[in-house]
């Protein structure tokens, strides 16, 4: 069967089929990438652990279980817990202060007042979350901006969702005091959020 | 039935957004908010911290950015250490050598019944961790 799913790419790249990983690699490197960087907190950082996470996974690919087996886990959910496994063990190693976590500025001043306000709300919030407990700071991601469900959030961090919680609650209260003169209605060009009735 | 005290809970841990809440709360949750005003505050509050937080999303690569990327990371398992390694891998991974597992069957047996604790001392290193496990949330989560 050819379906091109992760797991039919997996399966391929066992037997040492390039064209099979280099669809793998592709589909999920942005997404790879952008994670990593939010939670390690450089480009550079994020780019070396995108590069060794997928190296594993050529090198996994052998002993890759259907993830219809019982105790096997989705390709997403295991390569984004590698991601997140490397990028939190590498901010043990180096102590970087947070500007240095807060992330790249642009390369050149943007024009209007508005999308400098933007910019500096983004830079405000980065070096509040490089400021956070790393798993703390890991669990925000996958929950807030990345859209996981608490379940699979938990699974990747390899916790349970009551634990997860915890994390969140923890991270959300430190941000929300350290960002509390940010008020919405100051930050432009925002999608809006949706509350409930 | 949920409580205020769960709901806020929600609040705190996943903000205002409905369709971040755990599936078994979000119909009673937003069951309460309809009729507290309290739970309606909270939740404006909780939709604030959103709205900052959305001001900053993931800064996703350009697709040249990933395309340069992927073009290394494709280059790389090419290297010749990598392709030793994986050709480990594989072989460590692929159709069992039934020679090599019967001999090993035999001399499990003898070693059992000679009584010989050839393991000792070495008890510790199935405790060593997977590569691929996630060895930096095994510690303590606070």
């Amino acid at each position: 069967m050819r379906d091109g799913s992760d797991n039919e790419l997996m399966r391929r790249a066992a037997r040492g089929d390039r064209d099979a990983y280099t669809r793998l690699v592709q589909r999920h490197l942005p997404r790879a990438v952008a994670l990593a960087t939010r939670i390690a907190g450089t480009r550079g950082d994020a780019e070396e652990i995108v590069q060794e996470a997928f190296l594993r996974t050529w090198l996994k690919a052998p002993e890759w279980r259907d993830e219809t087996a019982p105790g096997s886990a989705r390709f997403t959910t295991w390569f984004t817990r590698v991601v997140v496994n490397l990028c939190i063990d590498r901010r043990r190693k180096p102590v970087m202060s947070p500007l240095d976590l807060a992330g790249e500025l642009p390369s050149s001043a943007p024009e209007g007042f508005e999308i400098v306000a933007q910019e500096e709300t983004r830079t405000r919030v980065q070096a509040a979350l490089a400021a956070l407990p790393d798993r703390q700071r890991a669990a925000l991601t996958l929950s807030h901006w990345d859209g996981m469900s608490n379940i699979e959030a938990a699974d990747v961090l390899g916790i349970s969702v009551g634990a997860l919680e915890s994390l969140l609650v923890r991270a959300r209260r430190t941000l929300r005091d350290a960002l509390a003169d940010l008020a919405p209605d100051k930050i432009v060009s925002l999608p809006k959020t949706r509350t409930a009735p | 039935m949920i409580t205020m005290s769960r709901l806020s809970e929600l609040f705190d841990a996943y903000g205002a957004d409905p369709d971040r809440w755990p599936l078994e709360d979000r119909t009673a949750a937003l069951e309460l908010m309809a009729r507290s005003p309290e739970a309606r505050t909270l939740a404006r509050r909780a939709g604030d911290l959103d709205a900052v937080l959305d001001a900053a999303p993931l800064p996703v690569p350009s697709g040249a950015e990933a395309d340069a990327l992927a073009a290394r990371i494709i280059e790389k398992v090419a290297a010749p250490q990598i392709i030793v390694l994986a050709r480990n891998a594989r072989a460590a991974w692929g159709w069992p050598n039934w020679t090599a597992l019967a001999a090993a069957a035999v001399a499990g047996l003898i070693v059992g019944w000679s009584g010989l604790n050839i393991g000792a001392g070495y008890a510790a290193s199935s405790d060593q961790p997977d590569p691929l496990a996630p060895a930096a949330l095994e510690e303590t989560l606070w």
